[in-house]
């Protein structure tokens, strides 16, 4: 076949679906990218308000239990007292958060990758970070010494990791990972991931335990408050395929290699499952499902049973928007959560008893 | 002189020229809408710096065709958007020319794909296309010949292992 030709089917090829696309208005497109600057600076503050306020102690904002006897959930993160960090995370110079200082007020040093989700807070180990896009298949997390405000990063050597948590007695990090293989180089490389692998360090022994699950990629982790159970999300790598599922897996008899934890919530094809969250002070497993058609829910399951105990529906008319993520606080008293309205806004929610109480009406992300 | 100076005139004149360049490449419109989008919200984000650049269209190409090769992000992206959304926007109707093309693309490796597309679609020079996709000019040709033999093969029903053997031979 001729240059020509070749040249000339491939251009008639390519603009059939240049000639079916119509992008949004130029204005659009450009407030779309104002709107994310404003979003990271937002983002960035709400962790920078979130880490100041536990670093302080300053939970009087916190909303009272449901009885109204005006008591307030305690949260402190275990190992620091307040007044006591010498730093804390700061907004420094254009938006761009920062490890400040707490005697001079002077940035230590600026977060280099910039942080762009709610930290993981360690505080055995300094604060874990959470950077967007590392790899094709995973992100990357940094650690911060909160003493000289240096960046360095968590798991050095991992790539493609998905997920990461720290068992609340800070002696073992889970983290999922996926097993992939590149192919190409520069930009032009591609990624294909494929199967799923958890991975439990003892920092104590540095040793691993390894579980593998075929074509799939886990999605979130969460530890029971007594360090015995993980909980997470199930994806198959399947392009088109909705079959998130949460399962829970007890670390006291699980065995390798193949991952077999219990499953907890299998929502319909149209539903999308959130990060499956202990509540700290129960029995209680929470797993936030999200719907086209039905309302959103938020399901308790026995974390011994795995039986379903009980069922929250978010009906639209109540609460207007998508569930995006569920929180406990501390004492298990409170559960916050958050909902994208149709309109690109989203809301912090608390869960009282049964009663949902918004307590912000502007709040990408939110945390205890 | 506006921030947005020139930013509009570019995303006017090559925004569905991009689509399609990319959408060659992967063979999903969808994906390629959003890749392109994508690296348009950015490019407004910093467009006091890119509107410098002798070309601003090859940075967004470059961002474009990344973003577009970023598999995982892609499919989850494209999950929550079923969920969210419903179904999926409607796909061109290819002529017989066009689904033939389709097939014989969706087998040749992908980097072959893509230096065919800026070769023969985008119109850039061999030079270009190394300093885009960041690998020696020898590499770009070796793939050029190599997609374009394994091609041509494929459009005028011989195998591709065939065709390389005719390449080489």
């Amino acid at each position: 076949m001729a240059d020509q030709d070749l040249q000339a089917r491939l251009t008639a090829y390519a603009e059939a679906f240049a000639a079916s696309t119509h992008g949004p208005d130029p204005a659009a497109v450009r407030r779309r990218g104002r709107r994310r600057a404003h979003r990271r600076v937002a983002v960035a503050a709400v962790a920078v308000v979130a880490i100041a306020t536990i670093s302080a102690g300053l939970v009087s904002w916190l909303p009272t239990r449901p009885g109204g006897d005006g008591a307030v959930p305690a949260f402190r993160p275990a190992g620091r007292e307040p007044g006591e960090p010498r730093t804390f995370l700061g907004i420094g110079r254009n938006g761009r958060v920062a490890v400040v200082q707490t005697a001079t007020g002077r940035p230590l040093r600026y977060l280099t990758p910039p942080l762009v989700r709610i930290p993981v807070l360690d505080a055995a180990h300094g604060i874990v970070y959470y950077a967007d896009n590392a790899d094709a298949c995973g992100n990357a997390y940094h650690q911060v010494d909160v003493a000289t405000g240096k960046v360095r990063p968590f798991l050095p050597g991992e790539r493609f990791v998905e997920a990461l948590a720290i068992s609340p007695d800070r002696t073992r990090i889970a983290f999922a990972r996926a097993v992939a293989q590149e192919s190409g180089s520069g930009d032009a490389v591609s990624v294909d991931c494929h199967d799923g692998e958890l991975v439990v360090v003892d920092l104590r022994t540095n040793t691993r335990r390894v579980w593998t699950v075929p074509n799939s990629s886990l999605t979130d982790l969460d530890w029971s408050p007594d360090g015995t159970q993980l909980a997470y999300g199930l994806q198959t790598r399947d392009v088109g395929a909705n079959t998130a599922r949460a399962y829970l897996l007890d670390l006291t008899t699980a065995n390798g290699p193949r991952l077999a934890g219990r499953l907890l919530a299998a929502p319909g094809q149209d539903c999308q499952l959130l990060p499956p969250r202990f509540q700290p002070g129960s029995d209680r497993v929470m797993v936030g499902s999200t719907c086209q058609r039905n309302h959103d829910q938020l399901l308790a399951y026995d974390r011994h049973s795995g039986r379903l105990a009980g069922r929250t529906t978010l009906a639209s008319g109540q609460t207007g928007g998508i569930l995006q993520s569920i929180t406990f606080d501390a004492s298990g008293t409170h559960l916050l959560f958050t909902l994208a309205r149709r309109h690109g806004k989203a809301e912090a929610w608390v869960l009282r008893g049964d009663r949902a109480v918004i307590v912000s009406p502007d709040c990408d992300m939110a945390d205890w | 002189m506006r921030d947005s100076e020139g930013f509009d005139e570019l995303y006017l004149a090559c925004y569905q020229r991009l689509v399609g360049q990319v959408a060659a490449v992967v063979g999903d419109l969808g994906d390629a809408e959003d890749a392109v989008q994508e690296a348009f919200v950015r490019a407004s984000r910093h467009w006091s710096r890119i509107r410098a650049y002798d070309l601003p269209l090859a940075w967004v190409r470059r961002v474009a065709f990344r973003e577009a090769l970023s598999g995982l992000r892609r499919r989850r992206r494209r999950l929550a958007l079923l969920v969210r959304l419903g179904p999926p926007p409607a796909v061109p109707e290819l002529s017989a020319d066009g689904v033939d093309m389709h097939r014989a693309m969706a087998r040749l490796p992908l980097r072959q794909r893509q230096v065919l597309v800026l070769f023969y679609v985008a119109e850039l020079p061999v030079e270009e296309i190394a300093a885009q996709l960041r690998v020696p000019a020898g590499t770009v040709k070796s793939r050029l010949a190599r997609g374009r033999a394994a091609l041509a093969g494929m459009l005028d029903g011989r195998d591709p292992a065939q065709a390389k053997e005719t390449h080489h031979g």
